[in-house]
């Protein structure tokens, strides 16, 4: 009997060790695809010897001029310019976002209201539509308002992003709202008999609890703007002083008529590399949140 | 530190559930109360109502003086202990104590000190650092109580506190609350559902059910004096025992024989004097409810003991000092369900041997024994009686009420009889009549003086504040109007109602539309109707004399419709999915046998129909003529009728569509009234008034201008095309009724008969009077408008057909929403 038992164990044990071994395979597999691009540009950033494409990876000439040219304030590429461009616009546009977000959820979590079933619904179907729909309306619109065009002043397309992005927020409602519907209802009770009001409630008492989902909405607003190539390239136009990153960075591919990818690859695999700074730091300090953010959301009363 | 007073306080749903129905209760300064009930029963609701957590759909709370209704809960002077504690878990114990008092700009210095007394009164003084997550739950729940208790508010509501403790820490924050409360000397309010807390703590207790106050009384008299079946068994472990029995007197006792088996109990009549005499013939069915520590087994009490019953023992649950015995009354029972013939037996002696099976005598204790109406559920002996029932007999119209010769006044008119049942309502005596009756027992309850009343040996109740002696000769007066006949169970002397019910309509500025769409559509189906049924009566009396082709199709119609009813209520029964097979076949079974009556009826009406027919058809000529001459002398009531709905109907819809015009001249009158009159005094003490020193001007310019954004949005009942203007506190709570958009727009107003004054101004109601209903000490005249019946209180003596104007006092009536019953005012 007990030495059937030790068999049985035995080969359970043995199962497990075959069945991690081919789930490790297929993640380091999976893994490596990923990693891939990054080190390709990586290495690609450091290449010396010349600034086109070229058929390997590891560079024969090491150089860190790819990264001096991208501190570049003016000039055709001022490539400087744009990485602050797309800084202010992403911090600016995160901070109303994360405000706005957190408030419509609130709204919707807490208040009781006609139509306010009827008002979740409706922003949800609309931020399932994607964003390009309403592009060339959105430009009109920009365009009525003076903030592009050949009078526009330099601010503003930057401007228009950072409106655009703003007026979107409330779509992003719906997780936060899920956060805060698990925090007990009591507390804003409790709160209401101790004499606080909706304001006070919101930002004492349920800000503070809500740690994990306002960093991750601060994640959220902040990368889409950082990244968005569509809309800032359409609205940006051919203004070069005012492009964000990713308007710039895809120009040094395919502008003049993709001649400047063989001039200009190397520069951008650094500038790349450079743009994806901030989000990792981002990522790395606020990553212990960021999951619990999403994952977790039970809060004990 | 205050009292409370809940009147007539509802919460309804959007989607028309009501959670708490006519709730009244009034809450004196340093009580302790409990809400107690089963889950669902409005307690919670109750009591986020009075925190203000929770809108109230209808009625009044006061707190101290104040109406609180539309206070918000911060300014209420509340304090409230939840269930989930709802401590703020980012802050330390300290902080959470001290939000409250910084929200409100207490000095730090201040709210150091009192937390510091907190802290010590509750034992929490070594954690007032810590976050609430490094507690325990009973450490957290003190927290929630220190956070209360530091604002010392009028009023402390604690929602379940304890039912997230385990046992040993609730008996122990049982007490302690006790003693806070001790401490405090505030109004405590305490929801829980756990009997024992209520029982153990509450000064008073408020037993619930499914939105309805049972009953409101100290702890002791809802163990001892139950008012229904409900709370009997809800107060006390284990529940009561339950039995079917039916009493039945002989002499001076009563035999209680148990439906269910063969056993008897015998008590004297004395013990059950409060109950109705027709209870005591042998049919009909009563429950009986004892406590099982009541019951005994202990063979010495089983020896002296006359009440003997017999019992199959099935199992026990040995609880240490006291055990547990169960067994059933029939001996094929098992004693494990609930059954009516389980009975649950608290023994306290440890000697018993018994064992599975044994059949036992145990004893009943004849002096605890609640009864209870089978179909009502309500005691049959409650502590304050509402009616006594006389056997009486008339003769000649002189009622023979115990010996006593009583003319019957002239609006009672009764055949010669010998069997009558009369019920007389116990606050229908007054003290001040010429029927000779001894006192016999004065009991206090409840600040009610309950007095028995003895005439020829027979005892009966009446209520009265004056002092009286037990032994003094007193004269009684009995109000007629009050009185019911039955002989056999069939009425024939019906009470005068209390109340004549109206329905309206009511308009302010504000709701000037809704409302009056509403009640118009209601009052046109309503003629509608009226008139559909008046023809019918028609039909009917015509019948034989004349061959109204419109029968058949007519009957064929109520057959389908009757049909159509039958089939939906058949789907209705099966879609509610809980019957089983057995169930489904019976209601299919049961729709086929009403669909087959149906077919018979239908059928039987055409073959009256056809006879008839073919009777009138084979009559001659002059025969035909005699006929249809009676026929129309038989039409012209019915037509008269008929016609004057019709016109009132036009001159409805005329007044209606003029009702507009004449509500806004009426309000801008109004309007324009109080404006003159705030103007001439603003004018007159405007050198007073910027000062700012005279409270008693101050107080009259205030009044002014209530007045006059009162008149603003002044609001009307209507009723039949007449209007009459409400008061502003009526106005107010009419405003919160139509926030609850669930109510329809139709409202009844019952109208205290001495609500009415007869005017004769052009612009009041009209009625045509009927009759005259004399009850010897009181007059009404009755009185008809297009729908309803009106009694209306007056000396005056008035012609039958005459009309007449009637004002109502709209202060004097009951307000109430229709469709859901919410009393409003």
């Amino acid at each position: 009997m007990n030495n059937l038992n030790t068999r049985k164990t035995s080969s359970m044990k043995a199962r497990r060790i075959i069945s991690n071994t081919f789930i490790y395979i297929i993640l380091v597999i999976i893994s490596i695809i990923w990693i891939f691009p990054f080190v390709y540009l990586l290495l690609q950033s450091f290449r010396g010897e010349s600034t086109h494409v070229v058929g390997y990876m590891i560079p024969q000439k090491w150089t860190l001029d790819n990264y001096k040219a991208l501190f570049d304030f003016s000039g055709q590429y001022p490539f400087m310019r744009w990485y602050l461009t797309t800084l202010v616009i992403a911090l600016v546009s995160c901070i109303f976002q994360t405000i706005f977000v957190l408030m419509t959820s609130y709204c919707l979590s807490r208040m009781r209201f006609k139509a306010r079933k009827g008002i979740m619904k409706l922003i949800l179907i609309i931020g399932m539509f994607p964003g390009f729909l309403s592009m060339i309306a959105i430009y009109f619109v920009i365009k009525q308002l003076g903030l592009i065009g050949n009078d526009a002043p330099n601010f503003g397309g930057p401007l228009a992003l950072i409106l655009v992005y703003i007026a979107g927020s409330a779509t992003q409602y719906y997780i936060v709202k899920g956060f805060f519907d698990t925090i007990p209802k009591s507390l804003d009770e409790a709160a209401m008999i101790d004499g606080a009001n909706r304001n006070t409630i919101f930002w004492k008492i349920i800000l503070p609890l809500s740690k994990p989902i306002v960093i991750y909405t601060i994640l959220i607003t902040f990368v889409a703007p950082w990244g968005d190539f569509m809309l800032s390239s359409y609205i940006l136009g051919t203004k070069q002083s005012s492009w964000t990153v990713a308007v710039g960075l895809q120009n040094w591919l395919t502008g003049n008529n993709g001649q400047n990818i063989s001039k200009f690859f190397t520069r951008f695999c650094s500038g790349a590399v450079f743009t994806s700074i901030p989000i990792m730091v981002l990522f790395f300090l606020l990553q212990r949140y960021y999951v619990e953010g999403i994952t977790g959301g039970s809060v004990k009363g | 530190m205050a009292n409370l007073s809940l009147k007539h306080l509802y919460k309804v749903y959007p989607n028309g559930t009501k959670a708490v129905s006519d709730f009244n209760m009034e809450i004196k300064d340093k009580e302790f109360i409990v809400f107690v009930g089963p889950s669902g029963c409005g307690k919670s609701t109750t009591l986020r109502m009075i925190a203000g957590l929770e809108d109230i759909s209808a009625g009044e709370l006061f707190i101290g003086d104040t109406l609180v209704n539309d206070i918000e809960p911060k300014d209420r002077d509340i304090a409230m202990v939840f269930q989930n504690y709802a401590l703020y878990p980012h802050m330390t114990v300290y902080d959470n104590m001290a939000f409250g008092l910084k929200l409100r700009h207490v000095p730090d210095a201040e709210i150091h000190e009192k937390i510091l007394w907190a802290a010590k009164i509750l034992g929490i003084s070594d954690y007032l650092d810590r976050k609430p997550k490094a507690m325990s739950g009973g450490q957290r729940q003190r927290v929630a109580l220190g956070r209360a208790i530091l604002r010392n508010p009028k009023v402390f509501l604690l929602d379940e506190p304890l039912s997230n403790l385990d046992a040993k820490l609730r008996t122990q924050m049982r007490s302690e609350i006790s003693k806070i409360h001790k401490e405090l000397g505030t109004t405590f309010i305490y929801v829980t559902h756990d009997q024992v807390e209520a029982m153990t703590m509450g000064s008073r207790i408020v037993v619930m059910k499914l939105g309805r106050v049972q009953q409101i009384d100290t702890p002791k008299n809802l163990y001892n004096y139950p008012e229904n079946k409900f709370v009997a068994g809800f107060i006390g472990t284990p529940q009561m025992n339950f039995f079917n029995v039916s009493l039945l007197k002989e002499k001076d006792n009563v035999n209680i024989n148990f439906k269910d088996c063969d056993d008897k109990l015998t008590i004297p009549f004395n013990s059950l004097l409060k109950v109705k005499p027709n209870y005591f013939n042998g049919d009909k069915d009563v429950i009986l409810g004892v406590r099982c520590e009541h019951i005994s087994i202990d063979p010495e009490i089983v020896k002296k003991s006359n009440n003997i019953i017999k019992v199959k023992v099935s199992h026990f649950e040995d609880l240490g000092s006291e055990t547990l015995v169960y067994g059933d009354l029939d001996m094929e029972g098992n004693g494990y369900d609930e059954s009516n013939t389980r009975i649950i037996i608290k023994s306290f002696s440890n000697k018993l041997e018994l064992s599975q099976g044994d059949v036992i005598a145990a004893a009943i204790d004849i002096d605890h024994l609640h009864f209870f109406d089978k179909e009502t559920e309500e005691s049959i002996a409650p502590r304050l009686p509402k009616v006594n029932l006389f056997d009486v007999c008339v003769e000649d119209d002189v009622l023979d009420l115990l010996g006593n010769k009583i003319a019957l006044p002239k609006a009672i008119r009764v055949d010669n009889a010998n069997n009558i049942e009369m019920l007389l309502p116990c606050d229908a005596i007054t003290f001040d009549g010429d029927i000779e009756a001894e006192v016999a027992l004065i009991e206090e309850i409840n600040e009610q003086k309950l007095i028995h009343l003895r005439i020829n040996d027979r005892i009966f109740f009446a209520y009265s504040d004056k002092e009286y002696k037990v032994g003094d000769k007193v004269k009684i007066a009995i109000d007629f109007a009050r009185i019911e006949m039955c002989i056999n169970g069939k009425e024939i002397v019906k009470p005068l109602e209390e109340r004549d019910s109206i329905l309206v309509g009511f308009t302010s500025q504000a709701t000037l539309k809704s409302s009056k769409k509403t009640y118009e559509k209601f009052i046109i189906s309503n003629c509608n109707k009226q008139v559909e049924n008046i023809i019918k009566e028609q039909n009917d009396a015509l019948n034989e004399l004349k061959i109204n082709p419109e029968i058949p199709k007519i009957l064929k119609k109520e057959y389908k419709e009757k049909l159509s009813i039958i089939k939906a209520e058949e789907a209705f029964q099966l879609q509610k999915g809980e019957l089983g097979k057995d169930g489904k076949v019976k209601v299919k079974n049961k729709a086929k046998e009403e669909i087959a009556k149906a077919t018979k009826d239908y059928q039987e009406g055409m073959a009256k129909f056809n006879e008839n027919k073919n009777r009138l058809l084979g009559l001659s000529n002059e025969e035909k003529a005699k006929l249809d001459e009676k026929a129309k002398i038989i039409s012209v009531p019915f037509e008269e009728k008929i016609h004057a709905i019709k016109s009132y109907l036009e001159e409805f819809k005329k007044v209606i569509n003029n009702h507009d015009k004449a509500l806004l001249n009426e309000s801008k009158e109004l309007k324009h009234d109080a404006l003159t009159e705030f103007n001439v005094f603003k004018e007159k003490n405007l050198a007073e008034l910027k000062e700012k020193t005279n409270i008693s001007v101050l107080e009259e310019f205030n009044k002014l201008q209530g007045k006059v954004e009162f008149s603003e949005r002044q609001g009307f009942f209507m009723y039949n095309g007449f209007y009459f203007k409400c008061n502003e506190s009526i106005e107010n709570k009419m405003i919160q009724a139509l926030q609850a958009k669930t109510f329809n727009s139709i409202y009844r107003i019952e109208v205290n008969h001495d609500a009415y004054t007869i005017s004769n101004d052009e612009n009041d109601l009209e009625a045509v009077v009927l009759d005259e209903a004399d009850y010897g000490n009181k007059k009404f005249i009755k009185c008809e408008t297009i729908h309803d019946t009106l009694y209306v209180l007056s000396d005056k003596d008035y012609k039958k057909g005459e009309k007449i104007r009637l004002k109502i006092d709209i202060n004097n009536c009951q307000l109430y929403e229709n469709h859901f019953d919410i009393r409003l005012h």
